[in-house]
């Protein structure tokens, strides 16, 4: 590094003096948000020059970076479980199975599915003893296919999985606990920034990509002769196979399509029995509730308001070594949060419930119930001339609150930030210099 | 600037010199709309806040951080970007609503441990910090029937969890750094860039065409140049955490440093060839050990008071030269 002219040095040190009033704690917040008007700015940076003990401050205030996955755990210090206070159904603890695929179809898509009606059947009120949330999950698929602004697909991720190492043991491709969401849709479908766009594809007769529609029906006869029973595994099913429009990885589909069956029996039970309330190791992805917590489900739409009050305890984050998305609710125990297969994941920001986590190959996903269902997001930068998405390895993720944001990705020596101020519906790009 | 020479409200920390209602009130006018969106979107009637409470806390937040001569565009500017549901929480806790101190603890009273930790890098400092804090927010008292509470002073501006951080960061910085610089003078210190007196030395004076030739390169800076620079080189803070600070990439910085280090060394050599050194002269002036540059101490503490960059030089001060 190069050195500093000794009077230079000096020159920066008697600035000290002249520093001037110190910003307020709010000012000096601002500015490390970037939220600060470009006169303010200009202000505080002019005191920050020249005064050490704010940036002293400064410094001390930031929060933990989010970074490479070789880091520790991303602990922002989350809400207390214990505060958390249901005030409804006083039922005994409930671990939660949900576990349902919801991915943003195409309406042609939708009508080509119905054709098939066995499978096409989302039953209503899906697990026993899980009132309310579930049945909202195909209210909530519509919702979010309604989604617009860049190509989203919306996956409902994790089945809680009462053992988990039989889960890590099944391996990558054929974990039967958590529902792995479908990684990589194809690229043409992703081409298709908008969903008419995608219509207008798929109805043109040629599907994006043939070969996802192949598999696509073999998904659809492999969820016929599953034959689920009415539990929410096998809505899971149901519309895991109903959801594959957007196509995922032959493996990961048939893997979540070939549930074992005592595995959802199990969780089935597991679901109507209510078990005690402590995080148990082997539950990923579900949710435990305290004893006074009512029975609500984990939904993924309607249950959400209570949902997300009770996810908005302590969820803590973080990447392994491996580059797997993990999460903890107590701060000691780690499970794998399945988001796709194959994705490393590198980086991983949460504000409350807000979750978003990328990685290589321009993987991000967001999550906004604290890591339940996920949206592959797709940052497209349009302008007239061109189109530009994003590209290369994720690397840093920074949300200062749920709408503004910063993604930083890798193309070979090329940094380039992604920002969004409105939750990542829109982006705009910049390479960074 | 816009309002002259008086420093920005919001960068003279408190209101100080400042009158309540120093904003005139066509500033405020045709705000209402902006206002009650404002209010909807802060939630802030859940916890008992009315419409006109929350006007008033815009408009006291307008009031701190605007200058007398702001318009309303630079009021709109600013109250779109405060947030306003933090805001209505604080302010809502700050008045003893139960319900908001519920949420209040909910969401933020283990990230106040946390960071507490963090800043401390200690858990029982951390603790304790975070505790006193905690005390300050709830309240310790009234006063004239209005509760005491720290949450009255967040404005909205910048997160509140981050206004959290900032505020135990300065608790701790006030209150162990400070320590910290008096017992530095004894012991050795590694940190110590900050020592509170000058270390005496012999009193000597640079050479004022070195004087003037930095105080003219360092002038041509922007201010954000000079953070980097102090930052990097005073402070010893690592290219990462300067990246955070300004919310910029670390290999940003890293140029950044560079090319300011070289623009700087080639402006002041530049400066003083200009000023009628020699090339060589120029070069040594610049790489001169810090047992070489002699200040004068007189010098430095007027400059302290005047602000002046370059005030009495000695006449027939010895050129630098061939120094030994």
């Amino acid at each position: 590094m190069p050195e500093l002219p000794e009077i230079a040095r000096q020159k920066l040190k008697q600035a000290e003096a002249r520093s001037g009033a110190h910003p307020d704690a709010g000012l000096l917040t601002a500015f490390a948000e970037q939220s600060l008007t470009a006169g303010e700015r200009a202000r505080v940076l002019d005191h920050l020059a020249a005064c050490a003990a704010c940036r002293d401050i400064l410094a001390l205030a930031l929060p933990e970076q989010v970074a490479a996955p070789a880091q520790a755990a991303v602990r922002p210090g989350w809400w207390h479980w214990s505060a958390l206070r249901w005030g409804a159904v006083a039922a005994t603890a409930v671990v939660v199975v949900g576990a349902v695929w919801i991915v943003s179809i195409p309406n042609l898509l939708r009508s080509r599915m119905a054709v098939s009606s066995e499978v096409r059947q989302l039953p209503p009120a899906a697990t026993p003893s899980a009132p309310a949330p579930v049945a909202g999950e195909p209210v909530q698929a519509a919702k979010a296919a309604d989604k617009t602004a860049g190509d989203r697909d919306v996956l409902v991720a994790a089945a809680p999985n009462p053992n988990a190492a039989r889960r890590k043991d099944a391996g990558a491709a054929a974990a039967p606990g958590p529902i792995v969401a479908g990684a990589q849709p194809a690229t043409t479908v992703a081409a298709a920034s908008t969903k008419p766009a995608l219509q207008g594809a798929l109805r043109a007769g040629s599907s994006p990509n043939a070969e996802d529609m192949d598999r696509l029906k073999a998904l659809e006869t492999e969820g016929k002769a599953s034959a689920p029973a009415p539990s929410v595994p096998s809505m899971a099913m149901k519309a895991a196979v109903v959801a594959k429009a957007q196509s995922a990885d032959a493996g990961l589909a048939r893997s979540a399509v070939a549930m074992p069956k005592n595995q959802r029996a199990e969780l089935a039970k597991t679901a109507a029995e209510a078990p005690a309330a402590e995080v148990q190791n082997g539950i990923v992805g579900g949710l435990v509730l305290s004893k006074n917590a009512p029975a609500a489900g984990i939904g993924t739409g309607s249950g959400g308001g209570i949902v997300r009050d009770a996810l908005k305890t302590a969820v803590r984050w973080t990447i392994s070594s491996t580059g797997a998305l993990q999460r903890s609710f107590n701060g000691r125990d780690w499970q794998d949060v399945a988001v796709a297969d194959g994705v490393i994941f590198r980086a991983v920001s949460a504000l409350d419930t807000e979750v978003w986590a990328g990685g290589n190959g321009g993987a991000l996903y967001h999550s906004s119930d604290a890591g339940q269902t996920w949206t592959r997001v797709r940052p497209e930068y349009v302008t007239d001339e061109w189109t530009r998405r994003l590209a290369g390895d994720v690397t840093e993720i920074r949300f200062n609150d749920p709408l503004h944001g910063t993604i930083i990705t890798r193309v070979g020596s090329l940094v380039q930030a992604w920002t969004t101020a409105d939750g990542g519906k829109t982006w705009t790009f910049s390479f960074v210099r | 600037m816009s309002s002259g020479s008086k420093p920005a409200p919001g960068v003279a920390g408190g209101n100080s010199g400042k009158q309540p209602g120093h904003l005139r009130p066509e500033v405020f006018a045709r705000l209402e709309p902006l206002f009650a969106e404002l209010f909807q979107r802060s939630g802030a009637a859940r916890f008992g806040i009315s419409a006109q409470d929350f006007s008033q806390i815009l408009m006291e937040v307008a009031e701190k951080y605007l200058a007398a001569t702001d318009k309303q565009d630079a009021a709109r500017d600013l109250l779109s970007t405060v947030r306003v549901e933090e805001l209505a929480l604080a302010r809502a806790c700050a008045a003893g609503n139960e319900k908001a101190w519920e949420v209040f603890l909910t969401r933020y009273r283990e990230k106040l441990y946390d960071a507490g930790c963090a800043i401390a890098r200690n858990d029982s400092v951390g603790r304790e910090l975070a505790d006193s804090l905690y005390a300050d927010l709830y309240g310790t008292g009234t006063r004239e029937g209005a509760r005491v509470s720290k949450l009255n002073s967040y404005m909205g501006r910048g997160s509140l969890e981050g206004w959290l951080r900032t505020v135990l960061a300065q608790t701790f910085v006030d209150r162990y750094r400070s320590q910290r610089r008096l017992v530095s003078l004894e012991e050795k210190d590694d940190e110590g860039v900050q020592f509170a007196a000058p270390v005496p030395e012999p009193s000597a004076e640079v050479d004022p065409r070195l004087d003037q030739a930095a105080d003219a390169a360092l002038g041509a800076l922007s201010a954000e140049d000079r953070l980097v620079l102090a930052a990097y080189f005073l402070d010893g803070r690592t290219l990462a955490e300067i990246a955070r600070v300004l919310g910029v990439h670390e290999s940003t910085v890293s140029r950044r440093v560079e090319k300011i280090t070289a623009s700087l060394r080639k402006s002041i050599r530049d400066g003083l060839i200009r000023r009628g050194m020699s090339r060589r002269q120029a070069e040594e002036a610049l790489a001169a050990d810090v047992r070489d540059l002699r200040v004068n101490v007189r010098q430095r503490l007027a400059q302290e008071t005047a602000g002046s960059s370059f005030s009495d030089k000695r006449a027939g001060a010895p050129a630098s030269g061939e120094k030994p």
